[in-house]
C-alpha cells in the first residue's frame, strides 16, 4: 500500500532519480566511503539515495527541537514541592558545583497540573504541549558532562565535547540517506542567526561535507531567500527549461562518446535533481499555502511558522530537521526567569502542540521522532548575583549539567511515561540515570542502527556516535 | 545573558577508540587490551577462587599472599566487585579489581595502586572518604578495620598469591611492537623494483622506450594479469589534462591548437610542455592548494567565544607554500621549514611563515592539549601516514605507537611557545625552560603518569637518544625527513600520484599503520618515494617523471575487457576520467570568461560574496568556523583536520550552484558581451565558434553549432511573439525606484526605475555604494535612501480602480547611530505627511482618502542630512474600503525579477560553463 508520504515524496523523486537508483546499484556504486576518503574508486555518484539501517526501524525521520540555553526543568517538566517547602533555605549537603555560584532553593513560580490518562505533571508553561501528554516519553534523569553551553552544545549534537566529530544528523543521512532528492536532506533551522557554536552544531565532521545540515534563517518570509540559489533571477522556468535540455543535449552526445560512463551520468541526473529542487523547494518552505486553519492551530510568531515549515519538509522526505529556538542562547535565564521562561515558552508552546496534533492527524506521529530539550537544564538553586553575569538580580537560575528533561514522542516511543528522576530537589539525576550518550544510543536504535556498529573509519579508527560509550535504554520504546 | 567563558578543565578527556565493548569488558584493557589482535593466547587474567576464603584470619598475622587471600580478597569481593570486575562484566570509571595488573592500570584516575606512596593510593582514598570526589563504596564507608587491613596490605607492597597477579607485560609488549615494526611492509625500506624480465611484445617495447622506468614496473604488473595499456590519449586530451594537473587552468584554444601542431614527436612535443608548465607560476597556486588539504589551513581559529577569531596574517603561509612549489624547494626541507624555520632557516622573515603549518589550526577554546594533539596530527598523519593521535589515551591498539611515543613528542610542542607580534605573528619558537611532559593516563591532563624524554617514535629510532636541541622541532624534522625514514617519502610520492592519476596507490592515502595492506602497486609505490629520495627530494621531478609515462599518457575510455578484469583499475590499464575539483572549476569559470586576475599572493578574499573577486580560488578567505556551504557542496578538504583526500561526489546542489548563482551568471555575462559584439560584427555563427573556442578550448561541430543557432533562432522568436502579442502594457501595481525631494514644491521629481535586480533588491549596480546611485535600493520589505535628497528611494502604488482606500504600515529605522531617515507619504504628486524616525519606528497610518484609477501614491525616504546607518524597514499595505475588501499588500506585490529575459548569449555561454565537458577532464 502507499501512502500519503510515500506517494508525494515518490512524485518528488521522479522517474529520472528512480532509474538513476537501479542504475547506480546495478552498477554497485551505491556504497558510502566507508575508508579514508582520499579513496576516490567510487567518484561521482550521490551519497544521499535511501539505505536501509541494520534493522526494521520505529523511526523514519526526526525532528528535534532545540531549546538551546537549557531550559530549566523544575519549571517545566519535572516538578519538586520541595522546592515550595524549602524555600529561601540553603539544600542539605553539598550543592553540586555549577557554573557559577548558586544560593538557596528557589520554588519554581509556575503551577504544574496533571495532564492525560498517565496523569502526568506538566507546567502551565505549556499548556498546549501538556494536551499530548499520552504521547510523551519525559526523561527526568538526562545527565550531561560539564555546566558550561559549548562543550553540553557539542556533546549533545555530535556526542563528543571538543573535538571534531559529526553531528546526529550527518550521521543519519549519512546512513540512510534521504527520501526526497530534491530537497536537502537536514536542515537546521535558527530564526536571526546562529545558537553558539555556530554551524558546529550540524557538522558533517570527517564525513563528507554533503551530509552537512543545511541552515535555514527562519526569519526570512521570502522563500528564496531560505535556499542558496534556489531561484534562478534572470530566466522563466520555461526558459531555463529549454537551456537545461541543450545542456542536457551536450552531455548525452558527450556521454555517447565515453562509453556511458556513470560518473556522467551521475552528473547529468543531478542537474535534473536541481532542476526540480527548485519548485519543490520554493512550495515546500512555503508555509503561506497552508489552509488557515492550520497557520491558526499553530499560531503566530517566527516558532510557529518553523515548526510548520519543518512539518512540511518531514512530510516531503527531508530525514533530519534540528528547529532552534534562536539566535544564541534564547532559554539561558541567569535572571528574571519567571518572565523570560514565560516568554520563551509562549512564543513555541502552541507551535509544538499544534505540531504534535498535525503529524498525528497525518499518520506521521507513529514513524517521525519528536525530540524536545536544551544542552542541559537549570539549577533549582537561585544564581547569586555576580557583576558582568545576571544585572545583580537575584531572579534565576544557573546551568545544570547533574539532571535535566528531556522528552521524546512519536515513533517508537513510549507514550505517557516518565522516565528516571533526580533527586528531591531536582539537582542531580539519581534514578535510572541516562547520560547523552545514553539518549543517541536509544535514537539510533529507533533509527534502525546498532550504535556499536554503526561506524566510520578514519584517521585510522572507526568512529561512532557514541564513541564508546552509550547503551540503549529500552524502557523507553513502545 | 550572555554565556560564559567556558572552563576547558572542566571537560575530561573521553576515551576515543573503536572497540567499545572490549573497554567494559576487559577490565585492564590498557594492560591487556593492547595489541589483543595477536596476544589472544595467554590472555586470561587468573580469576582469583574465592569460594574457600571466608574464613576469619588472626590479627598482627605476616601480610603476605595468604593475608591477602583471607583478609583482602573477601573485603573486595564484598564490596566493591559488584562494579569493578569481570564477574560482574563492570568497570565503573574504567577499573577493575580483580587482579594486581587490573589494579595497578587503574581506571579513569590512573593506577589504583601507587608502588611509591602506597598510602596515597586511590584505593585507599577512596575508602577512606577523605576526598569528596571520591567516596567508595558509594553506598557506605568501610569499617575503620577493614580500611586499615587495606592500609596494611598496601603498606606491604600489596602482595597476592600467583594467581590474582594478572597479567603486566608492558616488558612483553614492546618486544611484540618492535617486532610488528619488523613485519608490516610500510615500516620497511622502499625497494629498488628488480629489472624484470625483457619486454614480451612489440607494443610494449615501444611504451618503455617512449614512457619510463616506472612503466616497467605498471607493465610488468599488467601483464601479470592479462591486461595492456589502452592507447595514447590524443594530444587534444593531453594538452587539456596536463594544464589541470599542472596549473589547475584549462588550455585556452590557441594553446591546444599550438601543442596539437606542434610538429615534433609526441614525446618530445610532450616533454616540452611538461616543461613549460612546470616553470609556470601557476604551478606553485595549484600545488599549494593540494598541501592545504594536508595542512587544514584556514584563515581562522574556529570557536573562540570573543575572542578575536582572525589569523590576520595566515594567507603568508599559503604564500610562502605557493613560493615553495615554484621553487621545487626539496621536500625534506619544505618539511623542516614547517616545523623549525625559526630555528634552521637562513633568512627567517622569508621562511617563518612556513610555521603556519603548525599554528594555524582550530583552537579548541584554547585548550593546550587539544591544540598540540591537533599539531601532533597533522605532523604524523600528513606528513608520515601515522595516526599518532589514537595514542594519546592508551597505546596505539594496531600500530606499534605506545602512549609514551605520544608523550614523548607531546613534549616538543609543549616546549614550542607562540610569541606572537613581529616578524610573523603566527610562528613558534622553544621556551626558555625546557620541560618534559608526563604521560596522561587516559589522556586526562589530571593524570600524571612517567615522565618521558623528547625523542621520536620507537620503532622508528631504536636505541636512539633522546631530542637535544632545545623543543626538539629540529631533530624532529630531521627525523621525519630523513632518508632512513621508510614512510615520509612513501606518503608524499603517493599524494603525488594520487593527484595525477585521480586514484590513491594505497586505501588509507594518510593511514599506512598494519591495518593499511601492502597495495597492489607496492613496487610502484616504493620506485616513486625512491626516486623523490634520489633527486634531491625534488617534487617538480617526480611529477615530470610521472606525467610522462605512457601511463599517465592513456586514453581514459572504458574497455569492457579489462573492466573484467579489474574494475577498478587498481593495475591502470586507463587513465582515470576525473572530475574537476571545486578550485579547478572556478578557476575555469574565470578564466574562460575573461575575469581571471593573475596576480600572485596577498590577503585572502571571500569569493561566495557580491562583488565576486576574480582572484584564483587558492587565495580564497576559508572560514573554519563556518566554512560557506559552497565549499562543503563542492567537496572542498574541511579545514577542521588535516584531510588525506577529497570525496567526490555529483549532488544536486551543485548543479542548482551552476544554474542559479549570481557568480556563474556574472561570469556569463561577461563572456556574453563580448559575444554579442562578435555577432553583431560578424554573425551568428562566428559568435558561437567564438564562445566554444572560449569555453572548451575546441570550434564547435557542426551539429553543436546547429544546435546552438537554433536556440539562438527560437528565443529571438518567443521574444518578437511575446511582443506582438503582448496587450498595451498596463502599469504594474507596485514599482520601485527613486528621485528628487523637491523641498520648495512639496513633492518628488521625475520617478526613476531602479535598474538592477541584485540579491532579491533593486538597485544601481552590482555593488553597493553604486557610482551612479550610491546607496539606493529597496527589498520587499525595506531599503535604504540614496546618498543626498537627488535620491530618495520610492515605492510607487498605482491605483487598479477608483474607490476609497485606507494605508497602513509602520517605518523602522534600527541602527542607533547616524541621523534616521524621513518618510513621506506623496499622493498625486503631493506630500500628504512625513515623519522623522531614528532608532525606532512610528505608524504611517492614512485614514481613508478617494483614489481614481490610475492615481499615484509614493512612499518616499530620504537620507535626512546623511547617509550612513540607514537601513529602514517599511511594508506597507492599501486596503479598499468602498468598493471594500481588496488589500494590496508591499511586500506580496514586489517585483521581483527582471521582466525582461535575460540575454540568449549568455544563457548560451552559462549552457558550456555547466556542461559535462567542462567539468570532467579525460
Amino acid at each position: 500500500m502507499v501512502n500519503r508520504r510515500d506517494m508525494l515524496s515518490r512524485c518528488g523523486l521522479g522517474i529520472g532519480a528512480l532509474a538513476l537508483q537501479d542504475l547506480l546499484v546495478q552498477t554497485g556504486q551505491v556504497q558510502a566511503a566507508e575508508r579514508d576518503s582520499g579513496h576516490q574508486r567510487r567518484a561521482g555518484v550521490n551519497p544521499l539515495l535511501p539505505r536501509a539501517p541494520h534493522f526494521a526501524a520505529r523511526a523514519k525521520r526526526v525532528i528535534h527541537i532545540f531549546a538551546n540555553g537549557g531550559p530549566s526543568h523544575v519549571d517545566t517538566f519535572d516538578p519538586k514541592p520541595a522546592l515550595e517547602r524549602y524555600a529561601g533555605q540553603p539544600m542539605p549537603g553539598q550543592t553540586p558545583k555549577t557554573e557559577r555560584k548558586t544560593g538557596a532553593l528557589y520554588p519554581s513560580p509556575f503551577r504544574f497540573r496533571r495532564y492525560g490518562e498517565s496523569g502526568m505533571e506538566i507546567s502551565e508553561l505549556f499548556p498546549h504541549t501538556a494536551q499530548h501528554a499520552d504521547e510523551l516519553c519525559v526523561i527526568r534523569s538526562m545527565h550531561a558532562d560539564v555546566p558550561n553551553h559549548e562543550p553540553s552544545l557539542l556533546l549533545m549534537n555530535t556526542g563528543e565535547a571538543r573535538q571534531v566529530r559529526p553531528s546526529m544528523g550527518a550521521w543519519l543521512t549519512y546512513g540512510l540517506g534521504t527520501e526526497n532528492q530534491n530537497l536537502p536532506a537536514f536542515v537546521a533551522m535558527c530564526p536571526g542567526g546562529y545558537p553558539i557554536q555556530e554551524s558546529q552544531n550540524w557538522q558533517a565532521g570527517f564525513l563528507p561535507g554533503i551530509f552537512q545540515g543545511t541552515y535555514v534563517d527562519t526569519k526570512h518570509v521570502q522563500v528564496e531567500k531560505l535556499i542558496e540559489y534556489v531561484q534562478n533571477q534572470r530566466m522563466s522556468t520555461t526558459e531555463q527549461r529549454r537551456q537545461l535540455d541543450l545542456i542536457q543535449r551536450l552531455n548525452r552526445q558527450h556521454q555517447a562518446a565515453r562509453d556511458q560512463d556513470p560518473q556522467l551520468e551521475s552528473r547529468i541526473q543531478s542537474f535534473e535533481l536541481a532542476y526540480r529542487m527548485q519548485s519543490t523547494a520554493m512550495d515546500v518552505f512555503d508555509v503561506s499555502c497552508e489552509p488557515q486553519y492550520v497557520l491558526d492551530a499553530y499560531g503566530p510568531g517566527v516558532q510557529a511558522r518553523q515548526l510548520l515549515m519543518a512539518r512540511r519538509l518531514l512530510e516531503h522526505g527531508v530525514r533530519y530537521v534540528q528547529v532552534w529556538h534562536g539566535k544564541g542562547q534564547p532559554w539561558d535565564s541567569h535572571d528574571d526567569l519567571e518572565p523570560r521562561h514565560r516568554q520563551l515558552a509562549g512564543e513555541c508552546d502552541q507551535g509544538i502542540g499544534a505540531l504534535l496534533t498535525d503529524l498525528k492527524q497525518r499518520g506521521m506521529l507513529e514513524d517521525t521522532l519528536v525530540i524536545w530539550g536544551g544542552e542541559f537544564g537549570r539549577t533549582p538553586t537561585v544564581e547569586l548575583p555576580k557583576k558582568g553575569s545576571n544585572q545583580g538580580k537575584i531572579n534565576g537560575r544557573d546551568h545544570n549539567h547533574w539532571g535535566f528533561t528531556m522528552w521524546l514522542a512519536g515513533g517508537g516511543v513510549r507514550g505517557g511515561t516518565v522516565h528516571g528522576a533526580t533527586d528531591e530537589f531536582g539537582f542531580k539525576a539519581i534514578e535510572d540515570r541516562m547520560h547523552v550518550h545514553d539518549l543517541h544510543a536509544t535514537l539510533l536504535h529507533l533509527l534502525g542502527f546498532d550504535h556499536e556498529r554503526f561506524t566510520y573509519r578514519w584517521a585510522g579508527r572507526d568512529y561512532r556516535l557514541t564513541d564508546v560509550h552509550g547503551r540503549v535504554v529500552h524502557d523507553l520504546l513502545a | 545573558m550572555l554565556g560564559c567563558v567556558t572552563q576547558t578543565s572542566f571537560v575530561p578527556l573521553r576515551l576515543s577508540c573503536l572497540w567499545a565493548s572490549a573497554h567494559r569488558l576487559s577490565g585492564c584493557w590498557l594492560l591487556v587490551g593492547l595489541l589483543s589482535s595477536f596476544l589472544v593466547p595467554g590472555m586470561a587474567i587468573a580469576q582469583p577462587d574465592v569460594t574457600d576464603s571466608a574464613r576469619a584470619a588472626p590479627l598482627a598475622e605476616k601480610v603476605d599472599g595468604r593475608f591477602f587471600e583471607q583478609q583482602v580478597l573477601p573485603l573486595l569481593r564484598q564490596r566493591c566487585f559488584e562494579c569493578h570486575s569481570h564477574q560482574a562484566g563492570e568497570a565503573s570509571g574504567g577499573l577493575m579489581l580483580d587482579s594486581l595488573a587490573a589494579m595497578r592500570g587503574g581506571g579513569s584516575r590512573g593506577g589504583a595502586i601507587d608502588d611509591d606512596a602506597p598510602q596515597r593510593s586511590w584505593l585507599l582514598r577512596a575508602v577512606t572518604y577523605d576526598d569528596p570526589q571520591l567516596q567508595m563504596p558509594p553506598e557506605g564507608r568501610l569499617k575503620d578495620a577493614e580500611i586499615d587491613t587495606l592500609r596494611r596490605w598496601l603498606a606491604a607492597g600489596a602482595p597476592v598469591p600467583e594467581r590474582f597477579r594478572g597479567q603486566v607485560r608492558q616488558a612483553a609488549t614492546e618486544d611484540q611492537r618492535l617486532s610488528l615494526a619488523d613485519s608490516h611492509w610500510a615500516y620497511q625500506p622502499p625497494q629498488p623494483f628488480a629489472t624484470p624480465t625483457e619486454a614480451s611484445d612489440e607494443t610494449q617495447k615501444r611504451h618503455i622506450a617512449r614512457g619510463n622506468d616506472l612503466d616497467r614496473i605498471l607493465l610488468t604488473q599488467l601483464r601479470s594479469r592479462g591486461l595492456a595499456y589502452s592507447p595514447r590519449a590524443s594530444r587534444a586530451v593531453l594538452v587539456r589534462r596536463l594544464y589541470y594537473d599542472l596549473t589547475g587552468l584549462p588550455p585556452t584554444f590557441d594553446q591546444v591548437r599550438t601543442f596539437e601542431q606542434d610538429p615534433r614527436e609526441d614525446v618530445i612535443a610532450t616533454q616540452a610542455l611538461v616543461d613549460r608548465l612546470l616553470a609556470s607560476p601557476r604551478f606553485g597556486e595549484r600545488w599549494a592548494r593540494y598541501w592545504m588539504d594536508v595542512a587544514r589551513y584556514a584563515d581562522n581559529k574556529g570557536y573562540v567565544f570573543r575572542e578575536d577569531r582572525e589569523y590576520p596574517e595566515a594567507f603568508k603561509y599559503r604564500d610562502w607554500l605557493i613560493r615553495a612549489f615554484n621553487q621545487d624547494l626539496p621536500y625534506d626541507r619544505f618539511v623542516e621549514l614547517q616545523l623549525a624555520a625559526d630555528v634552521v632557516a637562513s633568512d627567517t622573515t622569508e621562511d617563518l611563515p612556513a610555521l603556519g603549518f603548525l599554528t594555524l589550526g582550530r583552537r579548541f577554546l584554547n585548550n593546550k592539549f587539544d591544540i598540540i594533539d591537533d599539531r601532533l596530527d597533522v605532523v604524523s598523519r600528513g606528513l608520515m601516514g601515522m595516526t599518532l593521535a589514537c595514542a594519546r589515551c592508551h597505546d596505539h591498539k594496531y600500530d606499534p605507537l605506545s602512549q609514551k611515543d605520544y608523550y614523548a613528542l607531546f613534549g616538543v610542542f609543549l616546549n614550542s611557545k607562540e610569541p606572537g607580534g613581529d616578524p610573523w605573528p603566527h610562528r613558534l619558537q622553544d621556551a626558555e625552560q625546557l620541560q618534559d611532559a608526563y604521560v596522561l593516563l587516559r589522556g586526562s591532563p589530571g593524570n600524571r603518569g612517567p615522565k618521558v624524554q623528547r625523542r621520536f617514535v620507537s620503532f622508528l629510532a631504536r636505541d636512539e637518544p633522546a631530542f637535544s636541541e632545545g623543543s626538539g622541532r629540529v631533530d624532529l624534522a630531521r627525523r621525519i625527513a630523513a632518508t632512513d625514514n621508510p614512510l615520509t617519502a612513501r606518503v608524499m610520492a603517493n599524494r603525488v600520484w594520487m593527484r595525477l592519476t585521480g586514484q590513491s596507490l594505497v586505501d588509507s592515502p594518510s593511514d599506512f599503520g598494519t591495518r593499511c595492506p601492502a597495495p597492489v602497486q607496492q613496487p610502484l609505490l616504493d620506485q616513486l618515494a625512491i626516486e623523490l629520495m634520489h633527486h634531491d627530494w625534488s617534487l617538480k621531478s617526480l611529477v615530470r617523471k610521472i606525467v610522462l609515462t605512457e601511463c599517465y599518457a592513456q586514453d581514459s575510455r572504458d574497455r569492457p575487457a579489462a573492466a573484467a578484469i579489474d574494475p577498478v583499475n587498481a593495475y591502470y590499464w586507463r587513465m582515470n576520467r576525473r572530475r574537476l575539483d571545486f578550485e579547478a572549476l572556478r578557476d575555469t569559470l574565470l578564466a574562460t570568461c575573461g575575469q581571471l586576475d593573475s596576480q600572485l599572493f596577498g590577503p585572502a578574499e571571500k569569493i561566495d560574496v557580491s562583488p565576486f573577486p576574480g582572484r584564483r580560488t587558492v587565495y580564497a578567505y576559508i572560514d573554519r568556523q563556518n566554512l560557506p556551504s559552497l565549499f562543503r557542496t563542492f567537496d572542498v578538504a574541511s579545514p577542521d583536520t588535516h584531510s588525506p583526500g577529497r570525496p567526490q561526489t555529483s549532488v544536486p546542489q551543485q548543479g542548482l550552484f551552476m544554474l542559479n548563482s549570481e557568480f556563474v551568471a556574472s561570469q556569463a555575462d561577461l563572456l556574453a558581451a563580448r559575444l554579442r559584439d562578435e555577432a553583431a560584427r560578424s554573425g551568428t555563427h562566428s559568435a558561437i565558434d567564438r564562445l566554444f573556442t572560449s569555453v572548451l578550448a575546441r570550434l564547435p561541430t557542426p551539429q553543436e553549432r546547429a544546435w546552438f543557432d537554433d536556440f539562438v533562432q527560437q528565443t529571438t522568436a518567443a521574444r518578437l511573439r511575446a511582443g506582438r502579442h503582448a496587450h498595451p502594457p498596463t502599469p504594474p501595481l507596485w514599482q520601485v525606484g527613486y528621485a528628487a525631494i523637491d523641498e520648495s514644491q512639496s513633492g518628488i521629481g521625475p520617478f526613476q526605475a531602479l535598474p538592477k535586480w541584485v540579491d532579491s533588491s533593486w538597485r544601481g549596480g552590482a555593488k553597493l555604494p553604486d557610482p551612479e546611485l550610491g546607496w539606493c535600493f529597496l527589498t520587499a520589505e525595506g531599503g535604504h535612501p540614496g546618498n543626498d535628497l537627488d535620491h530618495a528611494v520610492v515605492r510607487r502604488w498605482t491605483a487598479p480602480k477608483a474607490g476609497q482606500v485606507v494605508l497602513r504600515g509602520v517605518l523602522k529605522h534600527p541602527a542607533e547611530q547616524g541621523d534616521g531617515v524621513r518618510g513621506a507619504i506623496v499622493v498625486r504628486g503631493e506630500v500628504l505627511r512625513r515623519w522623522n524616525v531614528h532608532h525606532g519606528q512610528t505608524n504611517t497610518h492614512i485614514k481613508s482618502i478617494p483614489v481614481q484609477e490610475g492615481d499615484i501614491i509614493d512612499w518616499v525616504a530620504d537620507c535626512h542630512t546623511h547617509p550612513s546607518h540607514d537601513s529602514f524597514e517599511w511594508k506597507v499595505q492599501v486596503r479598499y474600503v468602498r468598493p471594500a475588501g481588496e488589500v494590496f499588500d508591499s511586500a506580496a506585490g514586489f517585483p521581483k525579477r527582471p521582466r525582461q529575459s535575460w540575454d540568449v548569449w549568455a544563457q548560451l555561454t552559462q549552457a558550456l560553463l555547466a556542461s559535462n565537458e567542462l567539468a570532467f577532464v579525460d
